[in-house]
């Protein structure tokens, strides 16, 4: 049988008790081996490094509440859905080309192209697709669908200025739709690049792209999580927007509500604000009983604010 | 100062008991039982952050982040667990692995931008050391990540096991489902390295002499 390994009696040392021959054994390994040596060191370390935290039952519940959150399938189901759009759109403009070289009727075919963009203004519709007279069939038609595309909107001058945390009031149902053209095309996409930047560091130009999601996508499903990250951008040095932020999460309700109570009782302790703090904790507990910031919200409760 | 006392810290130890703890939640989170996800993902959520502070440094600001990413790794791989290690060493190891990318990334990234690596600047002990052994263990901290991240990964991954999370070889043998002498054969490669880049590092000179 082969002799235990010192590095293997160094990391049982540290979580049991070695019997009197394994620790002479670790002793001699560690004065006379480096290999052992740096091993205790780099353990040593990084154990203080990983030691609990004042505030790590918060960061938990945060990380279970998000992870438990998080569509799983997300991803997937949109690239299914845009390859459907494009695949539809590609139909419809061959079918309308076949329809006016076939001599079939203009009015009809620059109609249905019309209720293509019908979620576009009219008067954007009519500037984009200009209904023509019929011409002789020897003519060749011009491509509808290149004049109907927008045009393109340099992401630069969208996020030129950092924006305010201000609610985003929900736009009117007929320019719901984003903006095509710019260099994300999904909502997933920018809210990806958003968090990207924001762990590189990037903290304002990751803020303007969440702001930037918000005003493209005010319908997406990445709406509220973005609003969570710009609140808790905003908790430390402006906590009246990060508040704004974290009630129109918890008015969406959903899977963020329990989160954004959180972080409605943090920011407004934060500001001094003792019962609107206790409000949304009593909201948290009395409707996220099983949540993994119940916890912590009932000691608050109990024991007092911070 | 010798340092092999034990540590509250220290991963739990192997064996039937742990698995049988966490098994039959994972398998009712497995079926789609939502409370029972929920209370094996607040179970395991203490190791996953234990791991992540490890790997990439306790005071990274980016600790939450990557730990949030582990914990999605950890449900989404949940569905391929097929039982042959435990829950927590299998928590460990996915997230050890979304952190070791993570980090790789981060490099990367910093490297890109030419700003300085701050994942190994950082502070990694505790400040009631002295100066010396301060500065030692930062360099052993800092020379152990970095071999991991330049290790073909199955070193990396047998080194950062055993040598930063602190498993013992047939632990990590368990955990990566591999032969105990393939995992000591993949460590003592490692272990060479390791010692070879101490034995370079200007930083670690002290600590050399002491053991000549």
């Amino acid at each position: 049988m082969s002799q235990v390994e010192p590095t293997d009696l160094l990391c049982r040392s540290r979580r049991e008790e070695l019997s009197a021959d394994e620790q002479r054994r670790l002793n001699e390994a560690l004065q006379h081996s480096l290999e052992v040596r740096l091993m205790s060191e780099v353990l040593s370390a990084l154990e203080s490094d990983s030691r609990v935290r004042p505030r790590d039952e918060a960061l938990l519940a945060r990380i279970t509440a998000n992870a438990l959150g998080k569509p799983q399938e997300l991803p997937r189901r949109r690239h299914t859905f845009s390859m459907l759009l494009v695949a539809a759109a590609v139909l419809l403009v061959a079918g309308l080309a076949g329809a006016v070289l076939g001599g079939a009727q203009p009015a009809r075919a620059v109609q249905a192209l019309q209720n293509f963009f019908s979620d576009l203004p009219r008067e954007e519709v009519a500037k984009r697709v200009r209904p023509r007279s019929v011409q002789p069939k020897t003519k060749p038609m011009p491509s509808n669908a290149v004049q109907a595309a927008p045009e393109p909107v340099a992401v630069q001058e969208m996020v030129s200025e950092i924006p305010s945390a201000e609610p985003v009031p929900p736009p009117p149902a007929a320019v719901s739709q984003p903006k095509a053209g710019t260099a994300f095309r999904s909502a997933s996409e920018l809210f990806a690049r958003a968090n990207l930047r924001r762990r590189q560091g990037h903290g304002a130009e990751a803020t303007s792209l969440y702001q930037l999601l918000l005003e493209q996508y005010p319908n997406a499903r990445e709406v509220a999580p973005s609003r969570l990250a710009l609140a808790k951008y905003f908790q430390a040095k402006q906590p009246a927007q990060a508040l704004a932020q974290f009630r129109q999460v918890a008015s969406a309700g959903g899977a963020l509500r329990a989160e954004a109570l959180w972080g409605i009782s943090e920011t407004a302790t934060h500001l001094g604000d003792a019962a609107v703090a206790e409000q949304a904790l009593a909201d948290l507990l009395r409707e996220f009983p099983e949540s993994p910031y119940a916890e912590v919200a009932r000691a608050r409760t109990t024991h007092g604010l911070p | 100062m010798l340092r092999a006392l034990p540590h509250p810290n220290a991963p739990p130890p192997p064996g039937p008991k742990a698995e049988d703890e966490l098994l039959p939640l994972a398998r009712a989170a497995i079926d789609g039982n939502e409370v029972a996800l929920r209370t094996l993902l607040t179970t395991v959520a203490p190791n996953i952050l234990r791991v992540v502070r490890r790997v990439i440094g306790g005071s990274h600001p980016d600790v939450e982040d990557v730990a949030q990413e582990c914990a999605v790794e950890f449900v989404s791989a949940l569905r391929r667990f097929r039982g042959e290690s435990s829950i927590r060493h299998f928590a460990a190891r996915v997230a050890l692995r979304s952190a070791m990318n993570a980090r790789r990334r981060q490099r990367a990234a910093k490297r890109n931008h030419g700003a300085s690596d701050l994942m190994d600047s950082e502070q990694a002990v505790s400040d009631d050391a002295p100066p010396d052994a301060l500065a030692a263990s930062r360099a052993s901290v800092q020379l152990a990540r970095e071999l991991c991240d330049s290790l073909p990964s199955a070193q990396a991954e047998a080194l950062a096991l055993h040598c930063v999370l602190g498993y013992t070889m047939s632990e990590v043998a368990s955990i990566c489902g591999a032969p105990l002498e393939t995992v000591r054969s993949r460590l003592r490669s490692a272990k060479t390295a390791l010692v070879a880049r101490a034995l370079a590092d200007p930083r670690l000179r002290d600590l050399v002499e002491e053991m000549a």
